[in-house]
């Protein structure tokens, strides 16, 4: 990040911002000028109706995906438009993702997915496997360790790929609908989990979800409709066109 | 804490799969043993000297057919390479899972790209490893009593002397090998051949690599989405046509042949025709076969069958254009056989040696091409078990999932396999003739008399329904895998 201070930076460490992000698919627009602020340790929660671009946005923001206009910008650094190796290694560094299932890798045991993060870092086997252990520890499910994922419930897959996206201690943490397929009881738990670990370590969290009850767990509230912030005109940070 | 995985990891990623992912690092390994022992066989007779023998074989014996034999091997690698691209797509769906899974746990493009270089240089590595130990110890254990099949002395008597009266004799006491076993074959070749396939592979393997996006949502592949077009396949039966209508005329012309250039040209070129459309309209023919027997059939096994093919008709065609390859390749020589044996004495055995050994070396071909028919249909009922089970489940018997898989094979392969030998024949016949001239009689008596190439269709037909068998037979073994796979079990399998 020793760029940083030479690009007119909107914003301090660890801050996440986007302006007037425009994606389609094809001729589906999905975001339509959307801009957006969270700062460092904020847990802000992404609200809409279906199809009003929420997935999108975060998998911007993320950079998973490119917008088409628009800059996405992480701790005074523009990060939209660096390449795909670069923005694959800030997602296993300073991002962890989290979303409603399938993102473990099937073969490697809950421990092993834990530790991809860190090993795909060029950390060490052993000591990978023991910080993943910690991990998995602080959300409850230590005794999953050497269990593959086929092999446990969707609560417990979730519990561990929870882990493994708050592994490496990130600063911004992207979770899309993370309790989207788990019954109230274990949904409950798992945010309570994620909230208390995201606090502890100062970790910004983005939140898509829409459920009121689990926006309730959030600092704030952004709400999207038809690819457009739908909120107070106080959160939005940066106005179209500027 | 580098910003890069270490080798170790690296390695690990790729060698840790599933059931399917182990199958394909085996396959490779033991494709690639086979074509390693068989170049360096090639390399070993491409090594005999003047020093070396002598041997029961005269290919072998005559230092002039060294090349043919040579050329013959290491063309008996070209199924065996393609076989090896067969094995690397055993799993892929399974894989490209797992390698979405990488991205999305953090992995870059460029990991991935290593990751897979990785396993598939351990597989090679391993295959190659393995190739020339056995290679070495093959040649070692033969060199033993089971190929030294007899002792010869060469005696060299020589008058010396002024008077020319002193005898000197000289003894040579030599064996006699079947095989060259005492060829002392450079180590540097040996390395070289052990080093650059597993090479090729890695590289071969990275090149497809390239036609893929592997994201964290899935792998993206850029062929195989548009619908397989016709105009090859179409080059193919056009071709086939000519090349019979050409040779025709030809023979109803009942004069001798002669090879003009011209002529040539334009059966090289139908021949290329056909084989280029035969390889890249495999796929139109299998969708043209399924959709036409899918609306005609009222047997479930053929409807099963017809309908798979239509819907995927690009899965079978890589395993499908080799058989057809080696099917070409086949007719050609029987069409070449066919000349010989009418244009040679037939008191000399050495043709009838040669075509007949030539004919072996089409069967080794056949068994390998069918056996990438094995690879494809074991990894269908793998990785499609999903379906097979619901299939099963839904009450269709396991005898007609297996019949169906077994017609999916053959649907497209017969109606090609007699084009391609027909093409292969028929640009032979382009080349060499319908005709020919044979001299017989004594010495200023000799008598010039035209005799017609007859059609080989006894071999022919040998050659047809041998490939299809073969490969009906290949593909039925690999039919062992249905009871496992339409195990209900298997309806929640992930990968
Ligand atoms: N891969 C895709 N291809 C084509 N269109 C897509 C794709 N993904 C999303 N869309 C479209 O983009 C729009 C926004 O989709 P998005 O997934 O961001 O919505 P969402 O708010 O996350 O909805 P949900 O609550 O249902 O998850 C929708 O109209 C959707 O149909
Ligand atoms: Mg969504």
């Amino acid at each position: 990040m020793s760029r940083a201070s030479q690009l007119p930076a909107p914003a301090t460490a660890a801050t996440i911002s986007a302006r007037g992000i425009v994606k389609s698919y094809g001729a589906t627009p999905a975001l339509r000028e959307v801009s957006f602020r969270a700062e460092p340790g904020e847990i802000v929660a992404i609200t809409g109706p279906s199809g009003s671009g929420k997935s999108t946005l975060l998998l911007c923001l993320a950079g998973i995906l490119q917008p088409e206009a628009g800059e996405v910008w992480f701790a005074g650094r523009r990060i939209d438009d660096a390449g795909e190796e670069a923005r694959s290694r800030m997602r296993r560094t300073v991002f962890g993702v989290l979303f409603q299932f399938g993102q473990l890798v099937a073969e490697l045991t809950a421990a092993e997915n834990v530790a991809l993060p860190l090993l795909l870092s060029g950390a060490r086997r052993r000591e990978a496997l023991a910080v993943a252990r910690t991990g998995l520890d602080r959300v409850g499910v230590a005794d999953l360790a050497d269990v593959h994922p086929s092999q446990m419930s969707g609560g417990q897959a979730q519990r561990v790929a929870m882990a493994r996206a708050l592994v490496t201690r990130p600063d911004v943490l992207f979770a899309d609908e993370p309790t989207g397929a788990l019954d109230s009881l274990a949904g409950e738990q798992v945010l309570t989990e994620l909230t208390r670990a995201a606090r502890q370590g100062g970790t910004t969290v983005l939140l898509v979800t829409h459920e009121a009850r689990v926006a309730a767990y959030a600092d704030r509230e952004l709400s999207l409709r038809d690819g457009v912030v739908d909120g107070p005109a106080h959160e939005v940070e940066y106005g179209p066109g500027r | 804490m580098s910003e890069r995985p270490r080798t170790a990891t690296i390695v690990w990623l790729g060698a840790r799969g599933g059931r399917a992912d182990k199958a394909r690092i085996l396959a490779t390994a033991a494709v690639t043993a086979v074509a390693v022992v068989g170049l360096l066989s090639a390399a070993c007779v491409a090594w005999i000297g003047p020093g070396d023998g002598p041997y029961t074989s005269n290919l072998l014996m005559e230092p002039g057919l060294h090349p043919g034999v040579v050329i013959a091997l290491v063309l008996l690698t070209v199924p065996v390479l393609a076989l090896s691209g067969q094995c690397a797509r055993i799993g892929a769906p399974a894989r490209d899972r797992r390698l979405a899974a990488y991205r999305l746990g953090g992995a870059t493009p460029r990991d991935v790209v290593r990751i897979v270089g990785a396993e598939t240089g351990l597989a090679a590595g391993m295959g190659s490893v393995l190739g020339a130990g056995l290679f070495l110890l093959g040649r070692w254990l033969l060199d033993g009593p089971t190929t030294v099949v007899g002792t010869y002395t060469k005696t060299t008597i020589r008058n010396t002397g002024p008077d020319s009266q002193s005898i000197l004799r000289e003894d040579v006491v030599g064996r006699v090998h079947l095989l060259p076993t005492d060829v002392s074959l450079p180590w540097a070749v040996v390395a070289v051949v052990a080093v650059s396939l597993p090479l090729g592979t890695v590289l071969f393997s990275w090149l497809a690599l390239h036609r893929v996006v592997v994201s964290p949502f899935g792998v993206v592949r850029r062929a195989d989405v548009r619908p397989p077009r016709a105009l090859p396949a179409a080059f193919f039966v056009i071709g086939t046509a000519s090349l019979a209508v050409f040779s025709r005329i030809r023979s109803s012309s009942g004069l001798p042949n002669e090879a003009v250039p011209s002529v040539v040209a334009v059966v090289v070129a139908l021949f290329l025709m056909c084989g280029v459309g035969m390889i890249l309209g495999i796929a139109a023919i299998s969708s043209f076969v399924g959709a036409f027997v899918a609306s005609r059939t009222s047997s479930p096994a053929l409807l099963i069958a017809a309908r798979r093919l239509a819907a995927a008709p690009y899965t079978s065609s890589r395993a499908n254009a080799v058989i057809l390859l080696v099917a070409m390749i086949g007719g050609a020589t029987q069409g070449v056989r066919a000349n010989i044996l009418v244009t040679t004495d037939p008191a000399d055995t050495f043709y009838l040696d040669t075509l007949n050994l030539v004919n072996v070396v089409l069967m080794i071909a056949i068994v390998l091409a069918a056996t990438g028919a094995l690879v494809h249909t074991a990894d269908t009922v793998v990785t499609s078990r999903q379906n097979l089970a619901s299939l099963a489940a839904a009450g269709v018997p396991r005898a007609v999932l297996r019949r169906s898989l077994l017609l999916e094979s053959l649907l497209p392969l017969a109606p090609a396999t007699v084009l391609a030998t027909a093409a292969g024949m028929l640009a032979v016949r382009g080349v060499l003739g319908t005709t020919d001239t044979v001299t017989h009689g004594p010495f200023r008596h000799q008598v010039i008399e035209v005799v017609h190439i007859p059609i080989p269709w006894i071999e022919m037909g040998i050659l047809i329904l041998g490939t299809l068998a073969t490969t009906a037979l290949m593909a039925w073994a690999a039919l062992t895998f249905v009871r496992r796979s339409t195990d209900p079990r298997e309806l929640r399998t992930t990968a």
